[in-house]
């Protein structure tokens, strides 16, 4: 992001207020943003606790106007990164630039730039929605005027006048993070990180929170958000940076990752391992991989790709317990590069659970 | 908007904004948690009426009016250490439960997320005066002070609290969970106990005596009770602006850096 397109922003927003979700003419295409300079970009950005803990030789970069999602499992380092790029963290070496400004000199350039939400906790639970809003509005040092307005129009935008002046305390878990994010728009961001937005949310407050991230991106918003749900990166990221361990381990746009692990395919359950391993011979036409007692074939785009295949099972007489026709998800990336399986995931999961 | 505004050169008249508006923050939860008045006010009265039906009959200092004359202004600063536990709390929680970290993404004053507990202890100090000299005069605390001289009173009971506040805050940085701070932030009162507020130091081993008539608060405590009775203030007022102002300074800075240290791990 350059300066000259950093007044450019300015001067829509202030043309913009108080009514900010314009989807209508003079928007700014993603085509165009992304020619821009980077609105986010690190190198070499390293935070370590322990050997193994924090995050190392992290780079980044998040175009203008886009979704970055940041994945990786448990204790991967995300929320880390996370917190060094809002300038909450100053990490060990590395350079961090967000918009035209270097965060580690220049904190208070950046976060006049930025809105963070972090799991519904960067709001007063003792005071109400609306206080909560115009306090933080003046905070940013919007005129009492101005911070009347946006508060009145960001509580109506999150579906929260009804609670506006009940105690935040009381909110349940999906209004809390409804005021969260609305808290953090309060500044009229152009950059927004989101640590792990929807987690522990019910889907339809999900789908409603990517709709509104996905409307604040139509305007131009620059956002990077950390996940565990690999279907949220799907739905909203253009860009995909997995970390495992603190590193980056890969990145590229989702459709990018899934056609590196491969096309379409079907997977068929054995009764057993043995009975699996017998498969091979019969099906030699085609490409087939195992794993205990499921074989994995890798089909064509064609319909008539999945004929041929049923037809061979058909003449072979082979009779699988179950069987589904996929193409690759995030998740099947992510197993792909953390090197797991599900079963050890999902033991990772309860391990961490219990 | 906010673009604009990085670019706009910094007005310092924003800085008293940001204090204002944590100020008022933490005053408005007082309705969110109006224990925080009870606290000020009827613990304090609640002192009184022990110290002066109760126990003031023991202690040595003539009739009954010359132990309430001598123990209401005490049962000020008892008032001004109540008062000041809301800081611990109030500063605890921000920083365990995370708000902390929206303050600090937000190009404000970072000084007024701790100032703003602080500074509004002294508006909640003052209700619970106004309710301790209520309750005073209701059981027959007389003074012959004049309208500056109670104004003058106030003003030490307000500095008072000041430097127990932030002491609290200091407390309440430290702490590592709210219930642990509740706790601990009762060892604010000891001090106020270990004062000449309730009771003559004149019966107490000479070492203490020495201890407990020079510290701060009994400072504070004989420059009111100078004020109210109208008699000579002696050397009270001045060691005890000095000794307060000394505790002020040294918290303030200790708190300012502990607020460094705990916000960049």
């Amino acid at each position: 992001m350059t300066r000259r397109s950093l007044a450019e922003r300015a001067h829509e927003q202030l043309h913009k207020l108080p009514g900010m979700p314009e989807h209508s003419e003079g928007t700014r295409t993603r085509q165009v943003a992304v020619a821009a300079a980077p609105a986010i970009s690190t190198s070499g950005l390293t935070k370590a606790y322990s050997e193994t803990a924090g995050i190392f030789d992290v780079d980044l970069e998040v175009p203008d106007g886009t979704v970055m999602a940041l994945l990786g499992p448990n204790g991967a380092g995300k929320t880390t990164a996370l917190r060094v790029l809002s300038t909450l963290l100053r990490p060990d070496r590395g350079t961090v630039r967000v918009g035209s400004f270097d965060a580690l000199t220049q904190p208070d350039r950046v976060r006049a730039l930025i809105g963070v939400a972090s799991q519904g906790s960067g709001i007063d639970e003792k005071l109400s929605g609306r206080v909560n809003l115009n306090m933080f509005a003046r905070l940013h040092r919007l005129s009492w005027q101005t911070a009347r307005q946006r508060t009145a129009e960001l509580l109506d935008r999150f579906d929260l006048t009804d609670a506006a002046d009940k105690v935040v305390r009381s909110y349940s878990g999906g209004m809390r993070r409804k005021l969260d994010l609305a808290v953090s728009l309060i500044g009229c961001p152009s950059i927004l990180f989101l640590d792990e937005p929807t987690t522990g949310l019910d889907p339809a407050s999900r789908h409603a929170l990517w709709d509104i991230v996905r409307g604040l991106v139509q305007d131009g918003t620059t956002v990077l958000l950390t996940t565990q749900y690999l279907n949220e990166a799907d739905a909203l990221a253009d860009g995909v940076t997995f970390i495992d361990r603190g590193r980056v381990i890969a990145r590229g746009t989702p459709a990018e990752l899934k056609a590196r692990i491969g096309g379409r395919h079907a997977e068929f359950a054995m009764a057993s391992a043995d009975e699996a391993g017998q498969l091979a011979p019969k099906l030699s036409a085609f490409e087939a991989t195992l794993e205990g007692n499921r074989v994995r074939i890798a089909i064509g785009d064609r319909p008539a790709d999945l004929a041929r295949l049923m037809l061979a099972f058909e003449q072979a007489g082979i009779e699988p317990v179950d069987y589904q026709v996929r193409t690759p998800s995030l998740d099947d990336v992510y197993f792909a590069l953390t090197g797991r399986t599900h079963a050890e995931q999902r033991a990772d999961t309860l391990e961490a659970a219990g | 908007m906010s673009a604009a505004l990085a670019e706009r050169p910094p007005c310092r008249w924003w800085v008293l904004s940001d204090y204002f508006e944590m100020v008022k923050r933490s005053l408005r939860h007082i309705g969110g948690d109006p224990d925080q008045l009870v606290t000020v006010t009827l613990q304090p009265v609640l002192t009184l009426t022990i110290m002066d039906f109760f126990i003031g009959g023991a202690i040595k200092t003539g009739t009954r009016q010359d132990y309430l004359d001598f123990v209401l202004p005490g049962i000020f600063i008892v008032m001004a250490g109540f008062a000041a536990v809301t800081t611990a709390l109030g500063v605890a929680s921000d920083m365990l439960q995370g708000v902390v970290d929206r303050f600090r993404t937000i190009p404000m004053a970072k000084s007024a997320v701790v100032a703003g507990h602080v500074i509004s202890d002294l508006p909640r100090a003052l209700i619970g005066l106004a309710a301790t000299v209520g309750f005073g005069l209701l059981i027959g605390f007389r003074s012959p002070a004049g309208a500056g001289a109670w104004a003058a009173a106030v003003g030490m009971t307000l500095l008072a609290t000041f430097a127990l506040s932030w002491i609290a805050a200091v407390i309440g940085l430290l702490g590592k969970s709210v219930e642990v701070v509740q706790q601990v932030a009762a060892v604010i009162i000891i001090p106020v106990f270990l004062s000449n507020a309730l009771v003559p130091t004149d019966t107490m081993p000479a070492w203490l005596r020495v201890v407990t008539e020079n510290q701060p608060l009994s400072q504070a405590i004989d420059c009111i009770r100078a004020l109210l009775t109208g008699t000579p203030l002696g050397d009270h007022l001045g060691l005890a602006l000095a000794e307060l102002t000394g505790i002020i300074v040294i918290a303030f800075v200790l708190a300012t850096t502990l607020f460094k240290l705990k916000t960049s791990q």
